[in-house]
């Protein structure tokens, strides 16, 4: 049986809720089972990507150093929305990971190519 | 495709009560059974593990949501599956972890099982159609 | 071939909006709980909105425009039954 590529969105800031927590939990613990994942971060989900999280007086719990970890689990599909990112005055130098960024029309593409999605 | 059986296996975000979402999935999953389909699983995470609640008492003439999650389960027999560390953050324990962290109360409602989020894998992996609530 | 789901009002979130902005010509967008609304009042994504119900890729859940007591101007309704339909006929499935 041919692995089913599973997307999962991004699109929330971090710590006012917890889907940015709760989707990378989700995708750390599937990575062990599917190999063929990947991420997309649009809208505000962009902001968890963004260096320099310090969340411990909101008494929410730093978690932005697990983006690391993806690497680590083979999570190597990473693609970041480029409008997101230039509405929101940021680039991909301020980001704590490798990305690939993608204009709208290309995003496009990449989440027809997924046969499940799942979204934060 | 129309005419064929389709596999779907659910996932539920909400919580039983307070935003609408559970309530639609769960209307989904009864049409999808009516219809011939079959329900590989439903995965509770977020806020929707709160419909494994044992506790949840709503007034009499209102929808007990957990209680038709667990009849639509027994009826079509398809398993509840609610991820642990979810659960536990929100205080839905199972009597295994009531004991593992020294609790003295635990409310998992039955047929609901406390799973891993290697379980969701599962259910990604067994069904035709995956659909997010 | 997504089907796309969006739940929130666009006088309240920017969901629908941001589903529009994803929306390829392959797509449907599927209008539930209090997204309905979206279907019956004009709001800044309105006439995108209208065009796609041209196309035929707007559909509205029945119950949920009974249950706010709303009818609406755009868009085909539809039931459960046609909505579990919808994801079958469609790859996958965004939830926003």
């Amino acid at each position: 049986m041919i692995e089913k590529k599973v997307g999962i969105i991004n699109r929330c800031l971090p710590h006012g809720s917890a889907q940015g927590r709760e989707s990378l939990d989700l995708t750390l613990a599937m990575s062990a089972f599917n190999e063929s994942l990947s991420l997309f971060f649009i809208g505000d989900g962009v902001y968890q990507l963004v260096d320099g999280h310090s969340p411990e007086e909101t008494l929410q719990k730093h978690y932005q150093p697990l983006f690391k970890m993806l690497e680590m689990y083979d999570v190597e599909n990473i693609y970041v929305c480029e409008a997101s990112l230039q509405q929101r005055s940021l680039n991909s130098k301020m980001l704590l990971i490798d990305v690939t960024l993608l204009n709208t029309t290309a995003l496009q593409q990449q989440l027809a190519l997924q046969d499940q999605l799942l979204s934060f | 495709m129309d005419q064929q059986k389709v596999k779907f296996s659910i996932v539920v975000s909400g919580a039983p009560y307070g935003s609408q979402s559970a309530s639609t999935a769960y209307q989904f999953c009864a049409s999808a059974l009516l219809a011939g389909h079959e329900i590989s699983g439903v995965f509770f995470y977020q806020e929707g593990v709160l419909n494994a609640s044992q506790l949840v008492s709503p007034a009499t003439d209102e929808i007990n949501l957990p209680d038709f999650w667990a009849a639509l389960a027994v009826q079509y027999n398809f398993p509840l599956e609610v991820c642990v560390s979810a659960s536990l953050r929100r205080g839905i324990v199972d009597p295994q972890e009531a004991q593992q962290l020294s609790l003295e109360q635990f409310n998992l409602k039955t047929p609901f099982v406390l799973s891993g989020l290697g379980q969701l894998a599962e259910l990604s992996a067994a069904c035709d159609r995956l659909v997010q609530f | 071939m997504i089907l796309h789901t969006v739940k929130t009002s666009p006088f309240q979130t920017l969901a629908l909006h941001n589903c529009l902005n994803l929306l390829a010509e392959a797509d449907t967008l599927l209008l539930i709980e209090d997204a309905v609304i979206a279907s019956c009042a004009e709001h800044a994504d309105y006439l995108q909105l209208q065009k796609i119900s041209q196309q035929g890729r707007l559909m509205v859940l029945s119950s949920d425009l009974e249950a706010r007591g709303v009818n609406n101007n755009i868009g085909k309704t539809c039931d459960y039954h046609d909505f579990v339909n919808l994801v079958i006929k469609h790859k996958s499935q965004i939830s926003w």
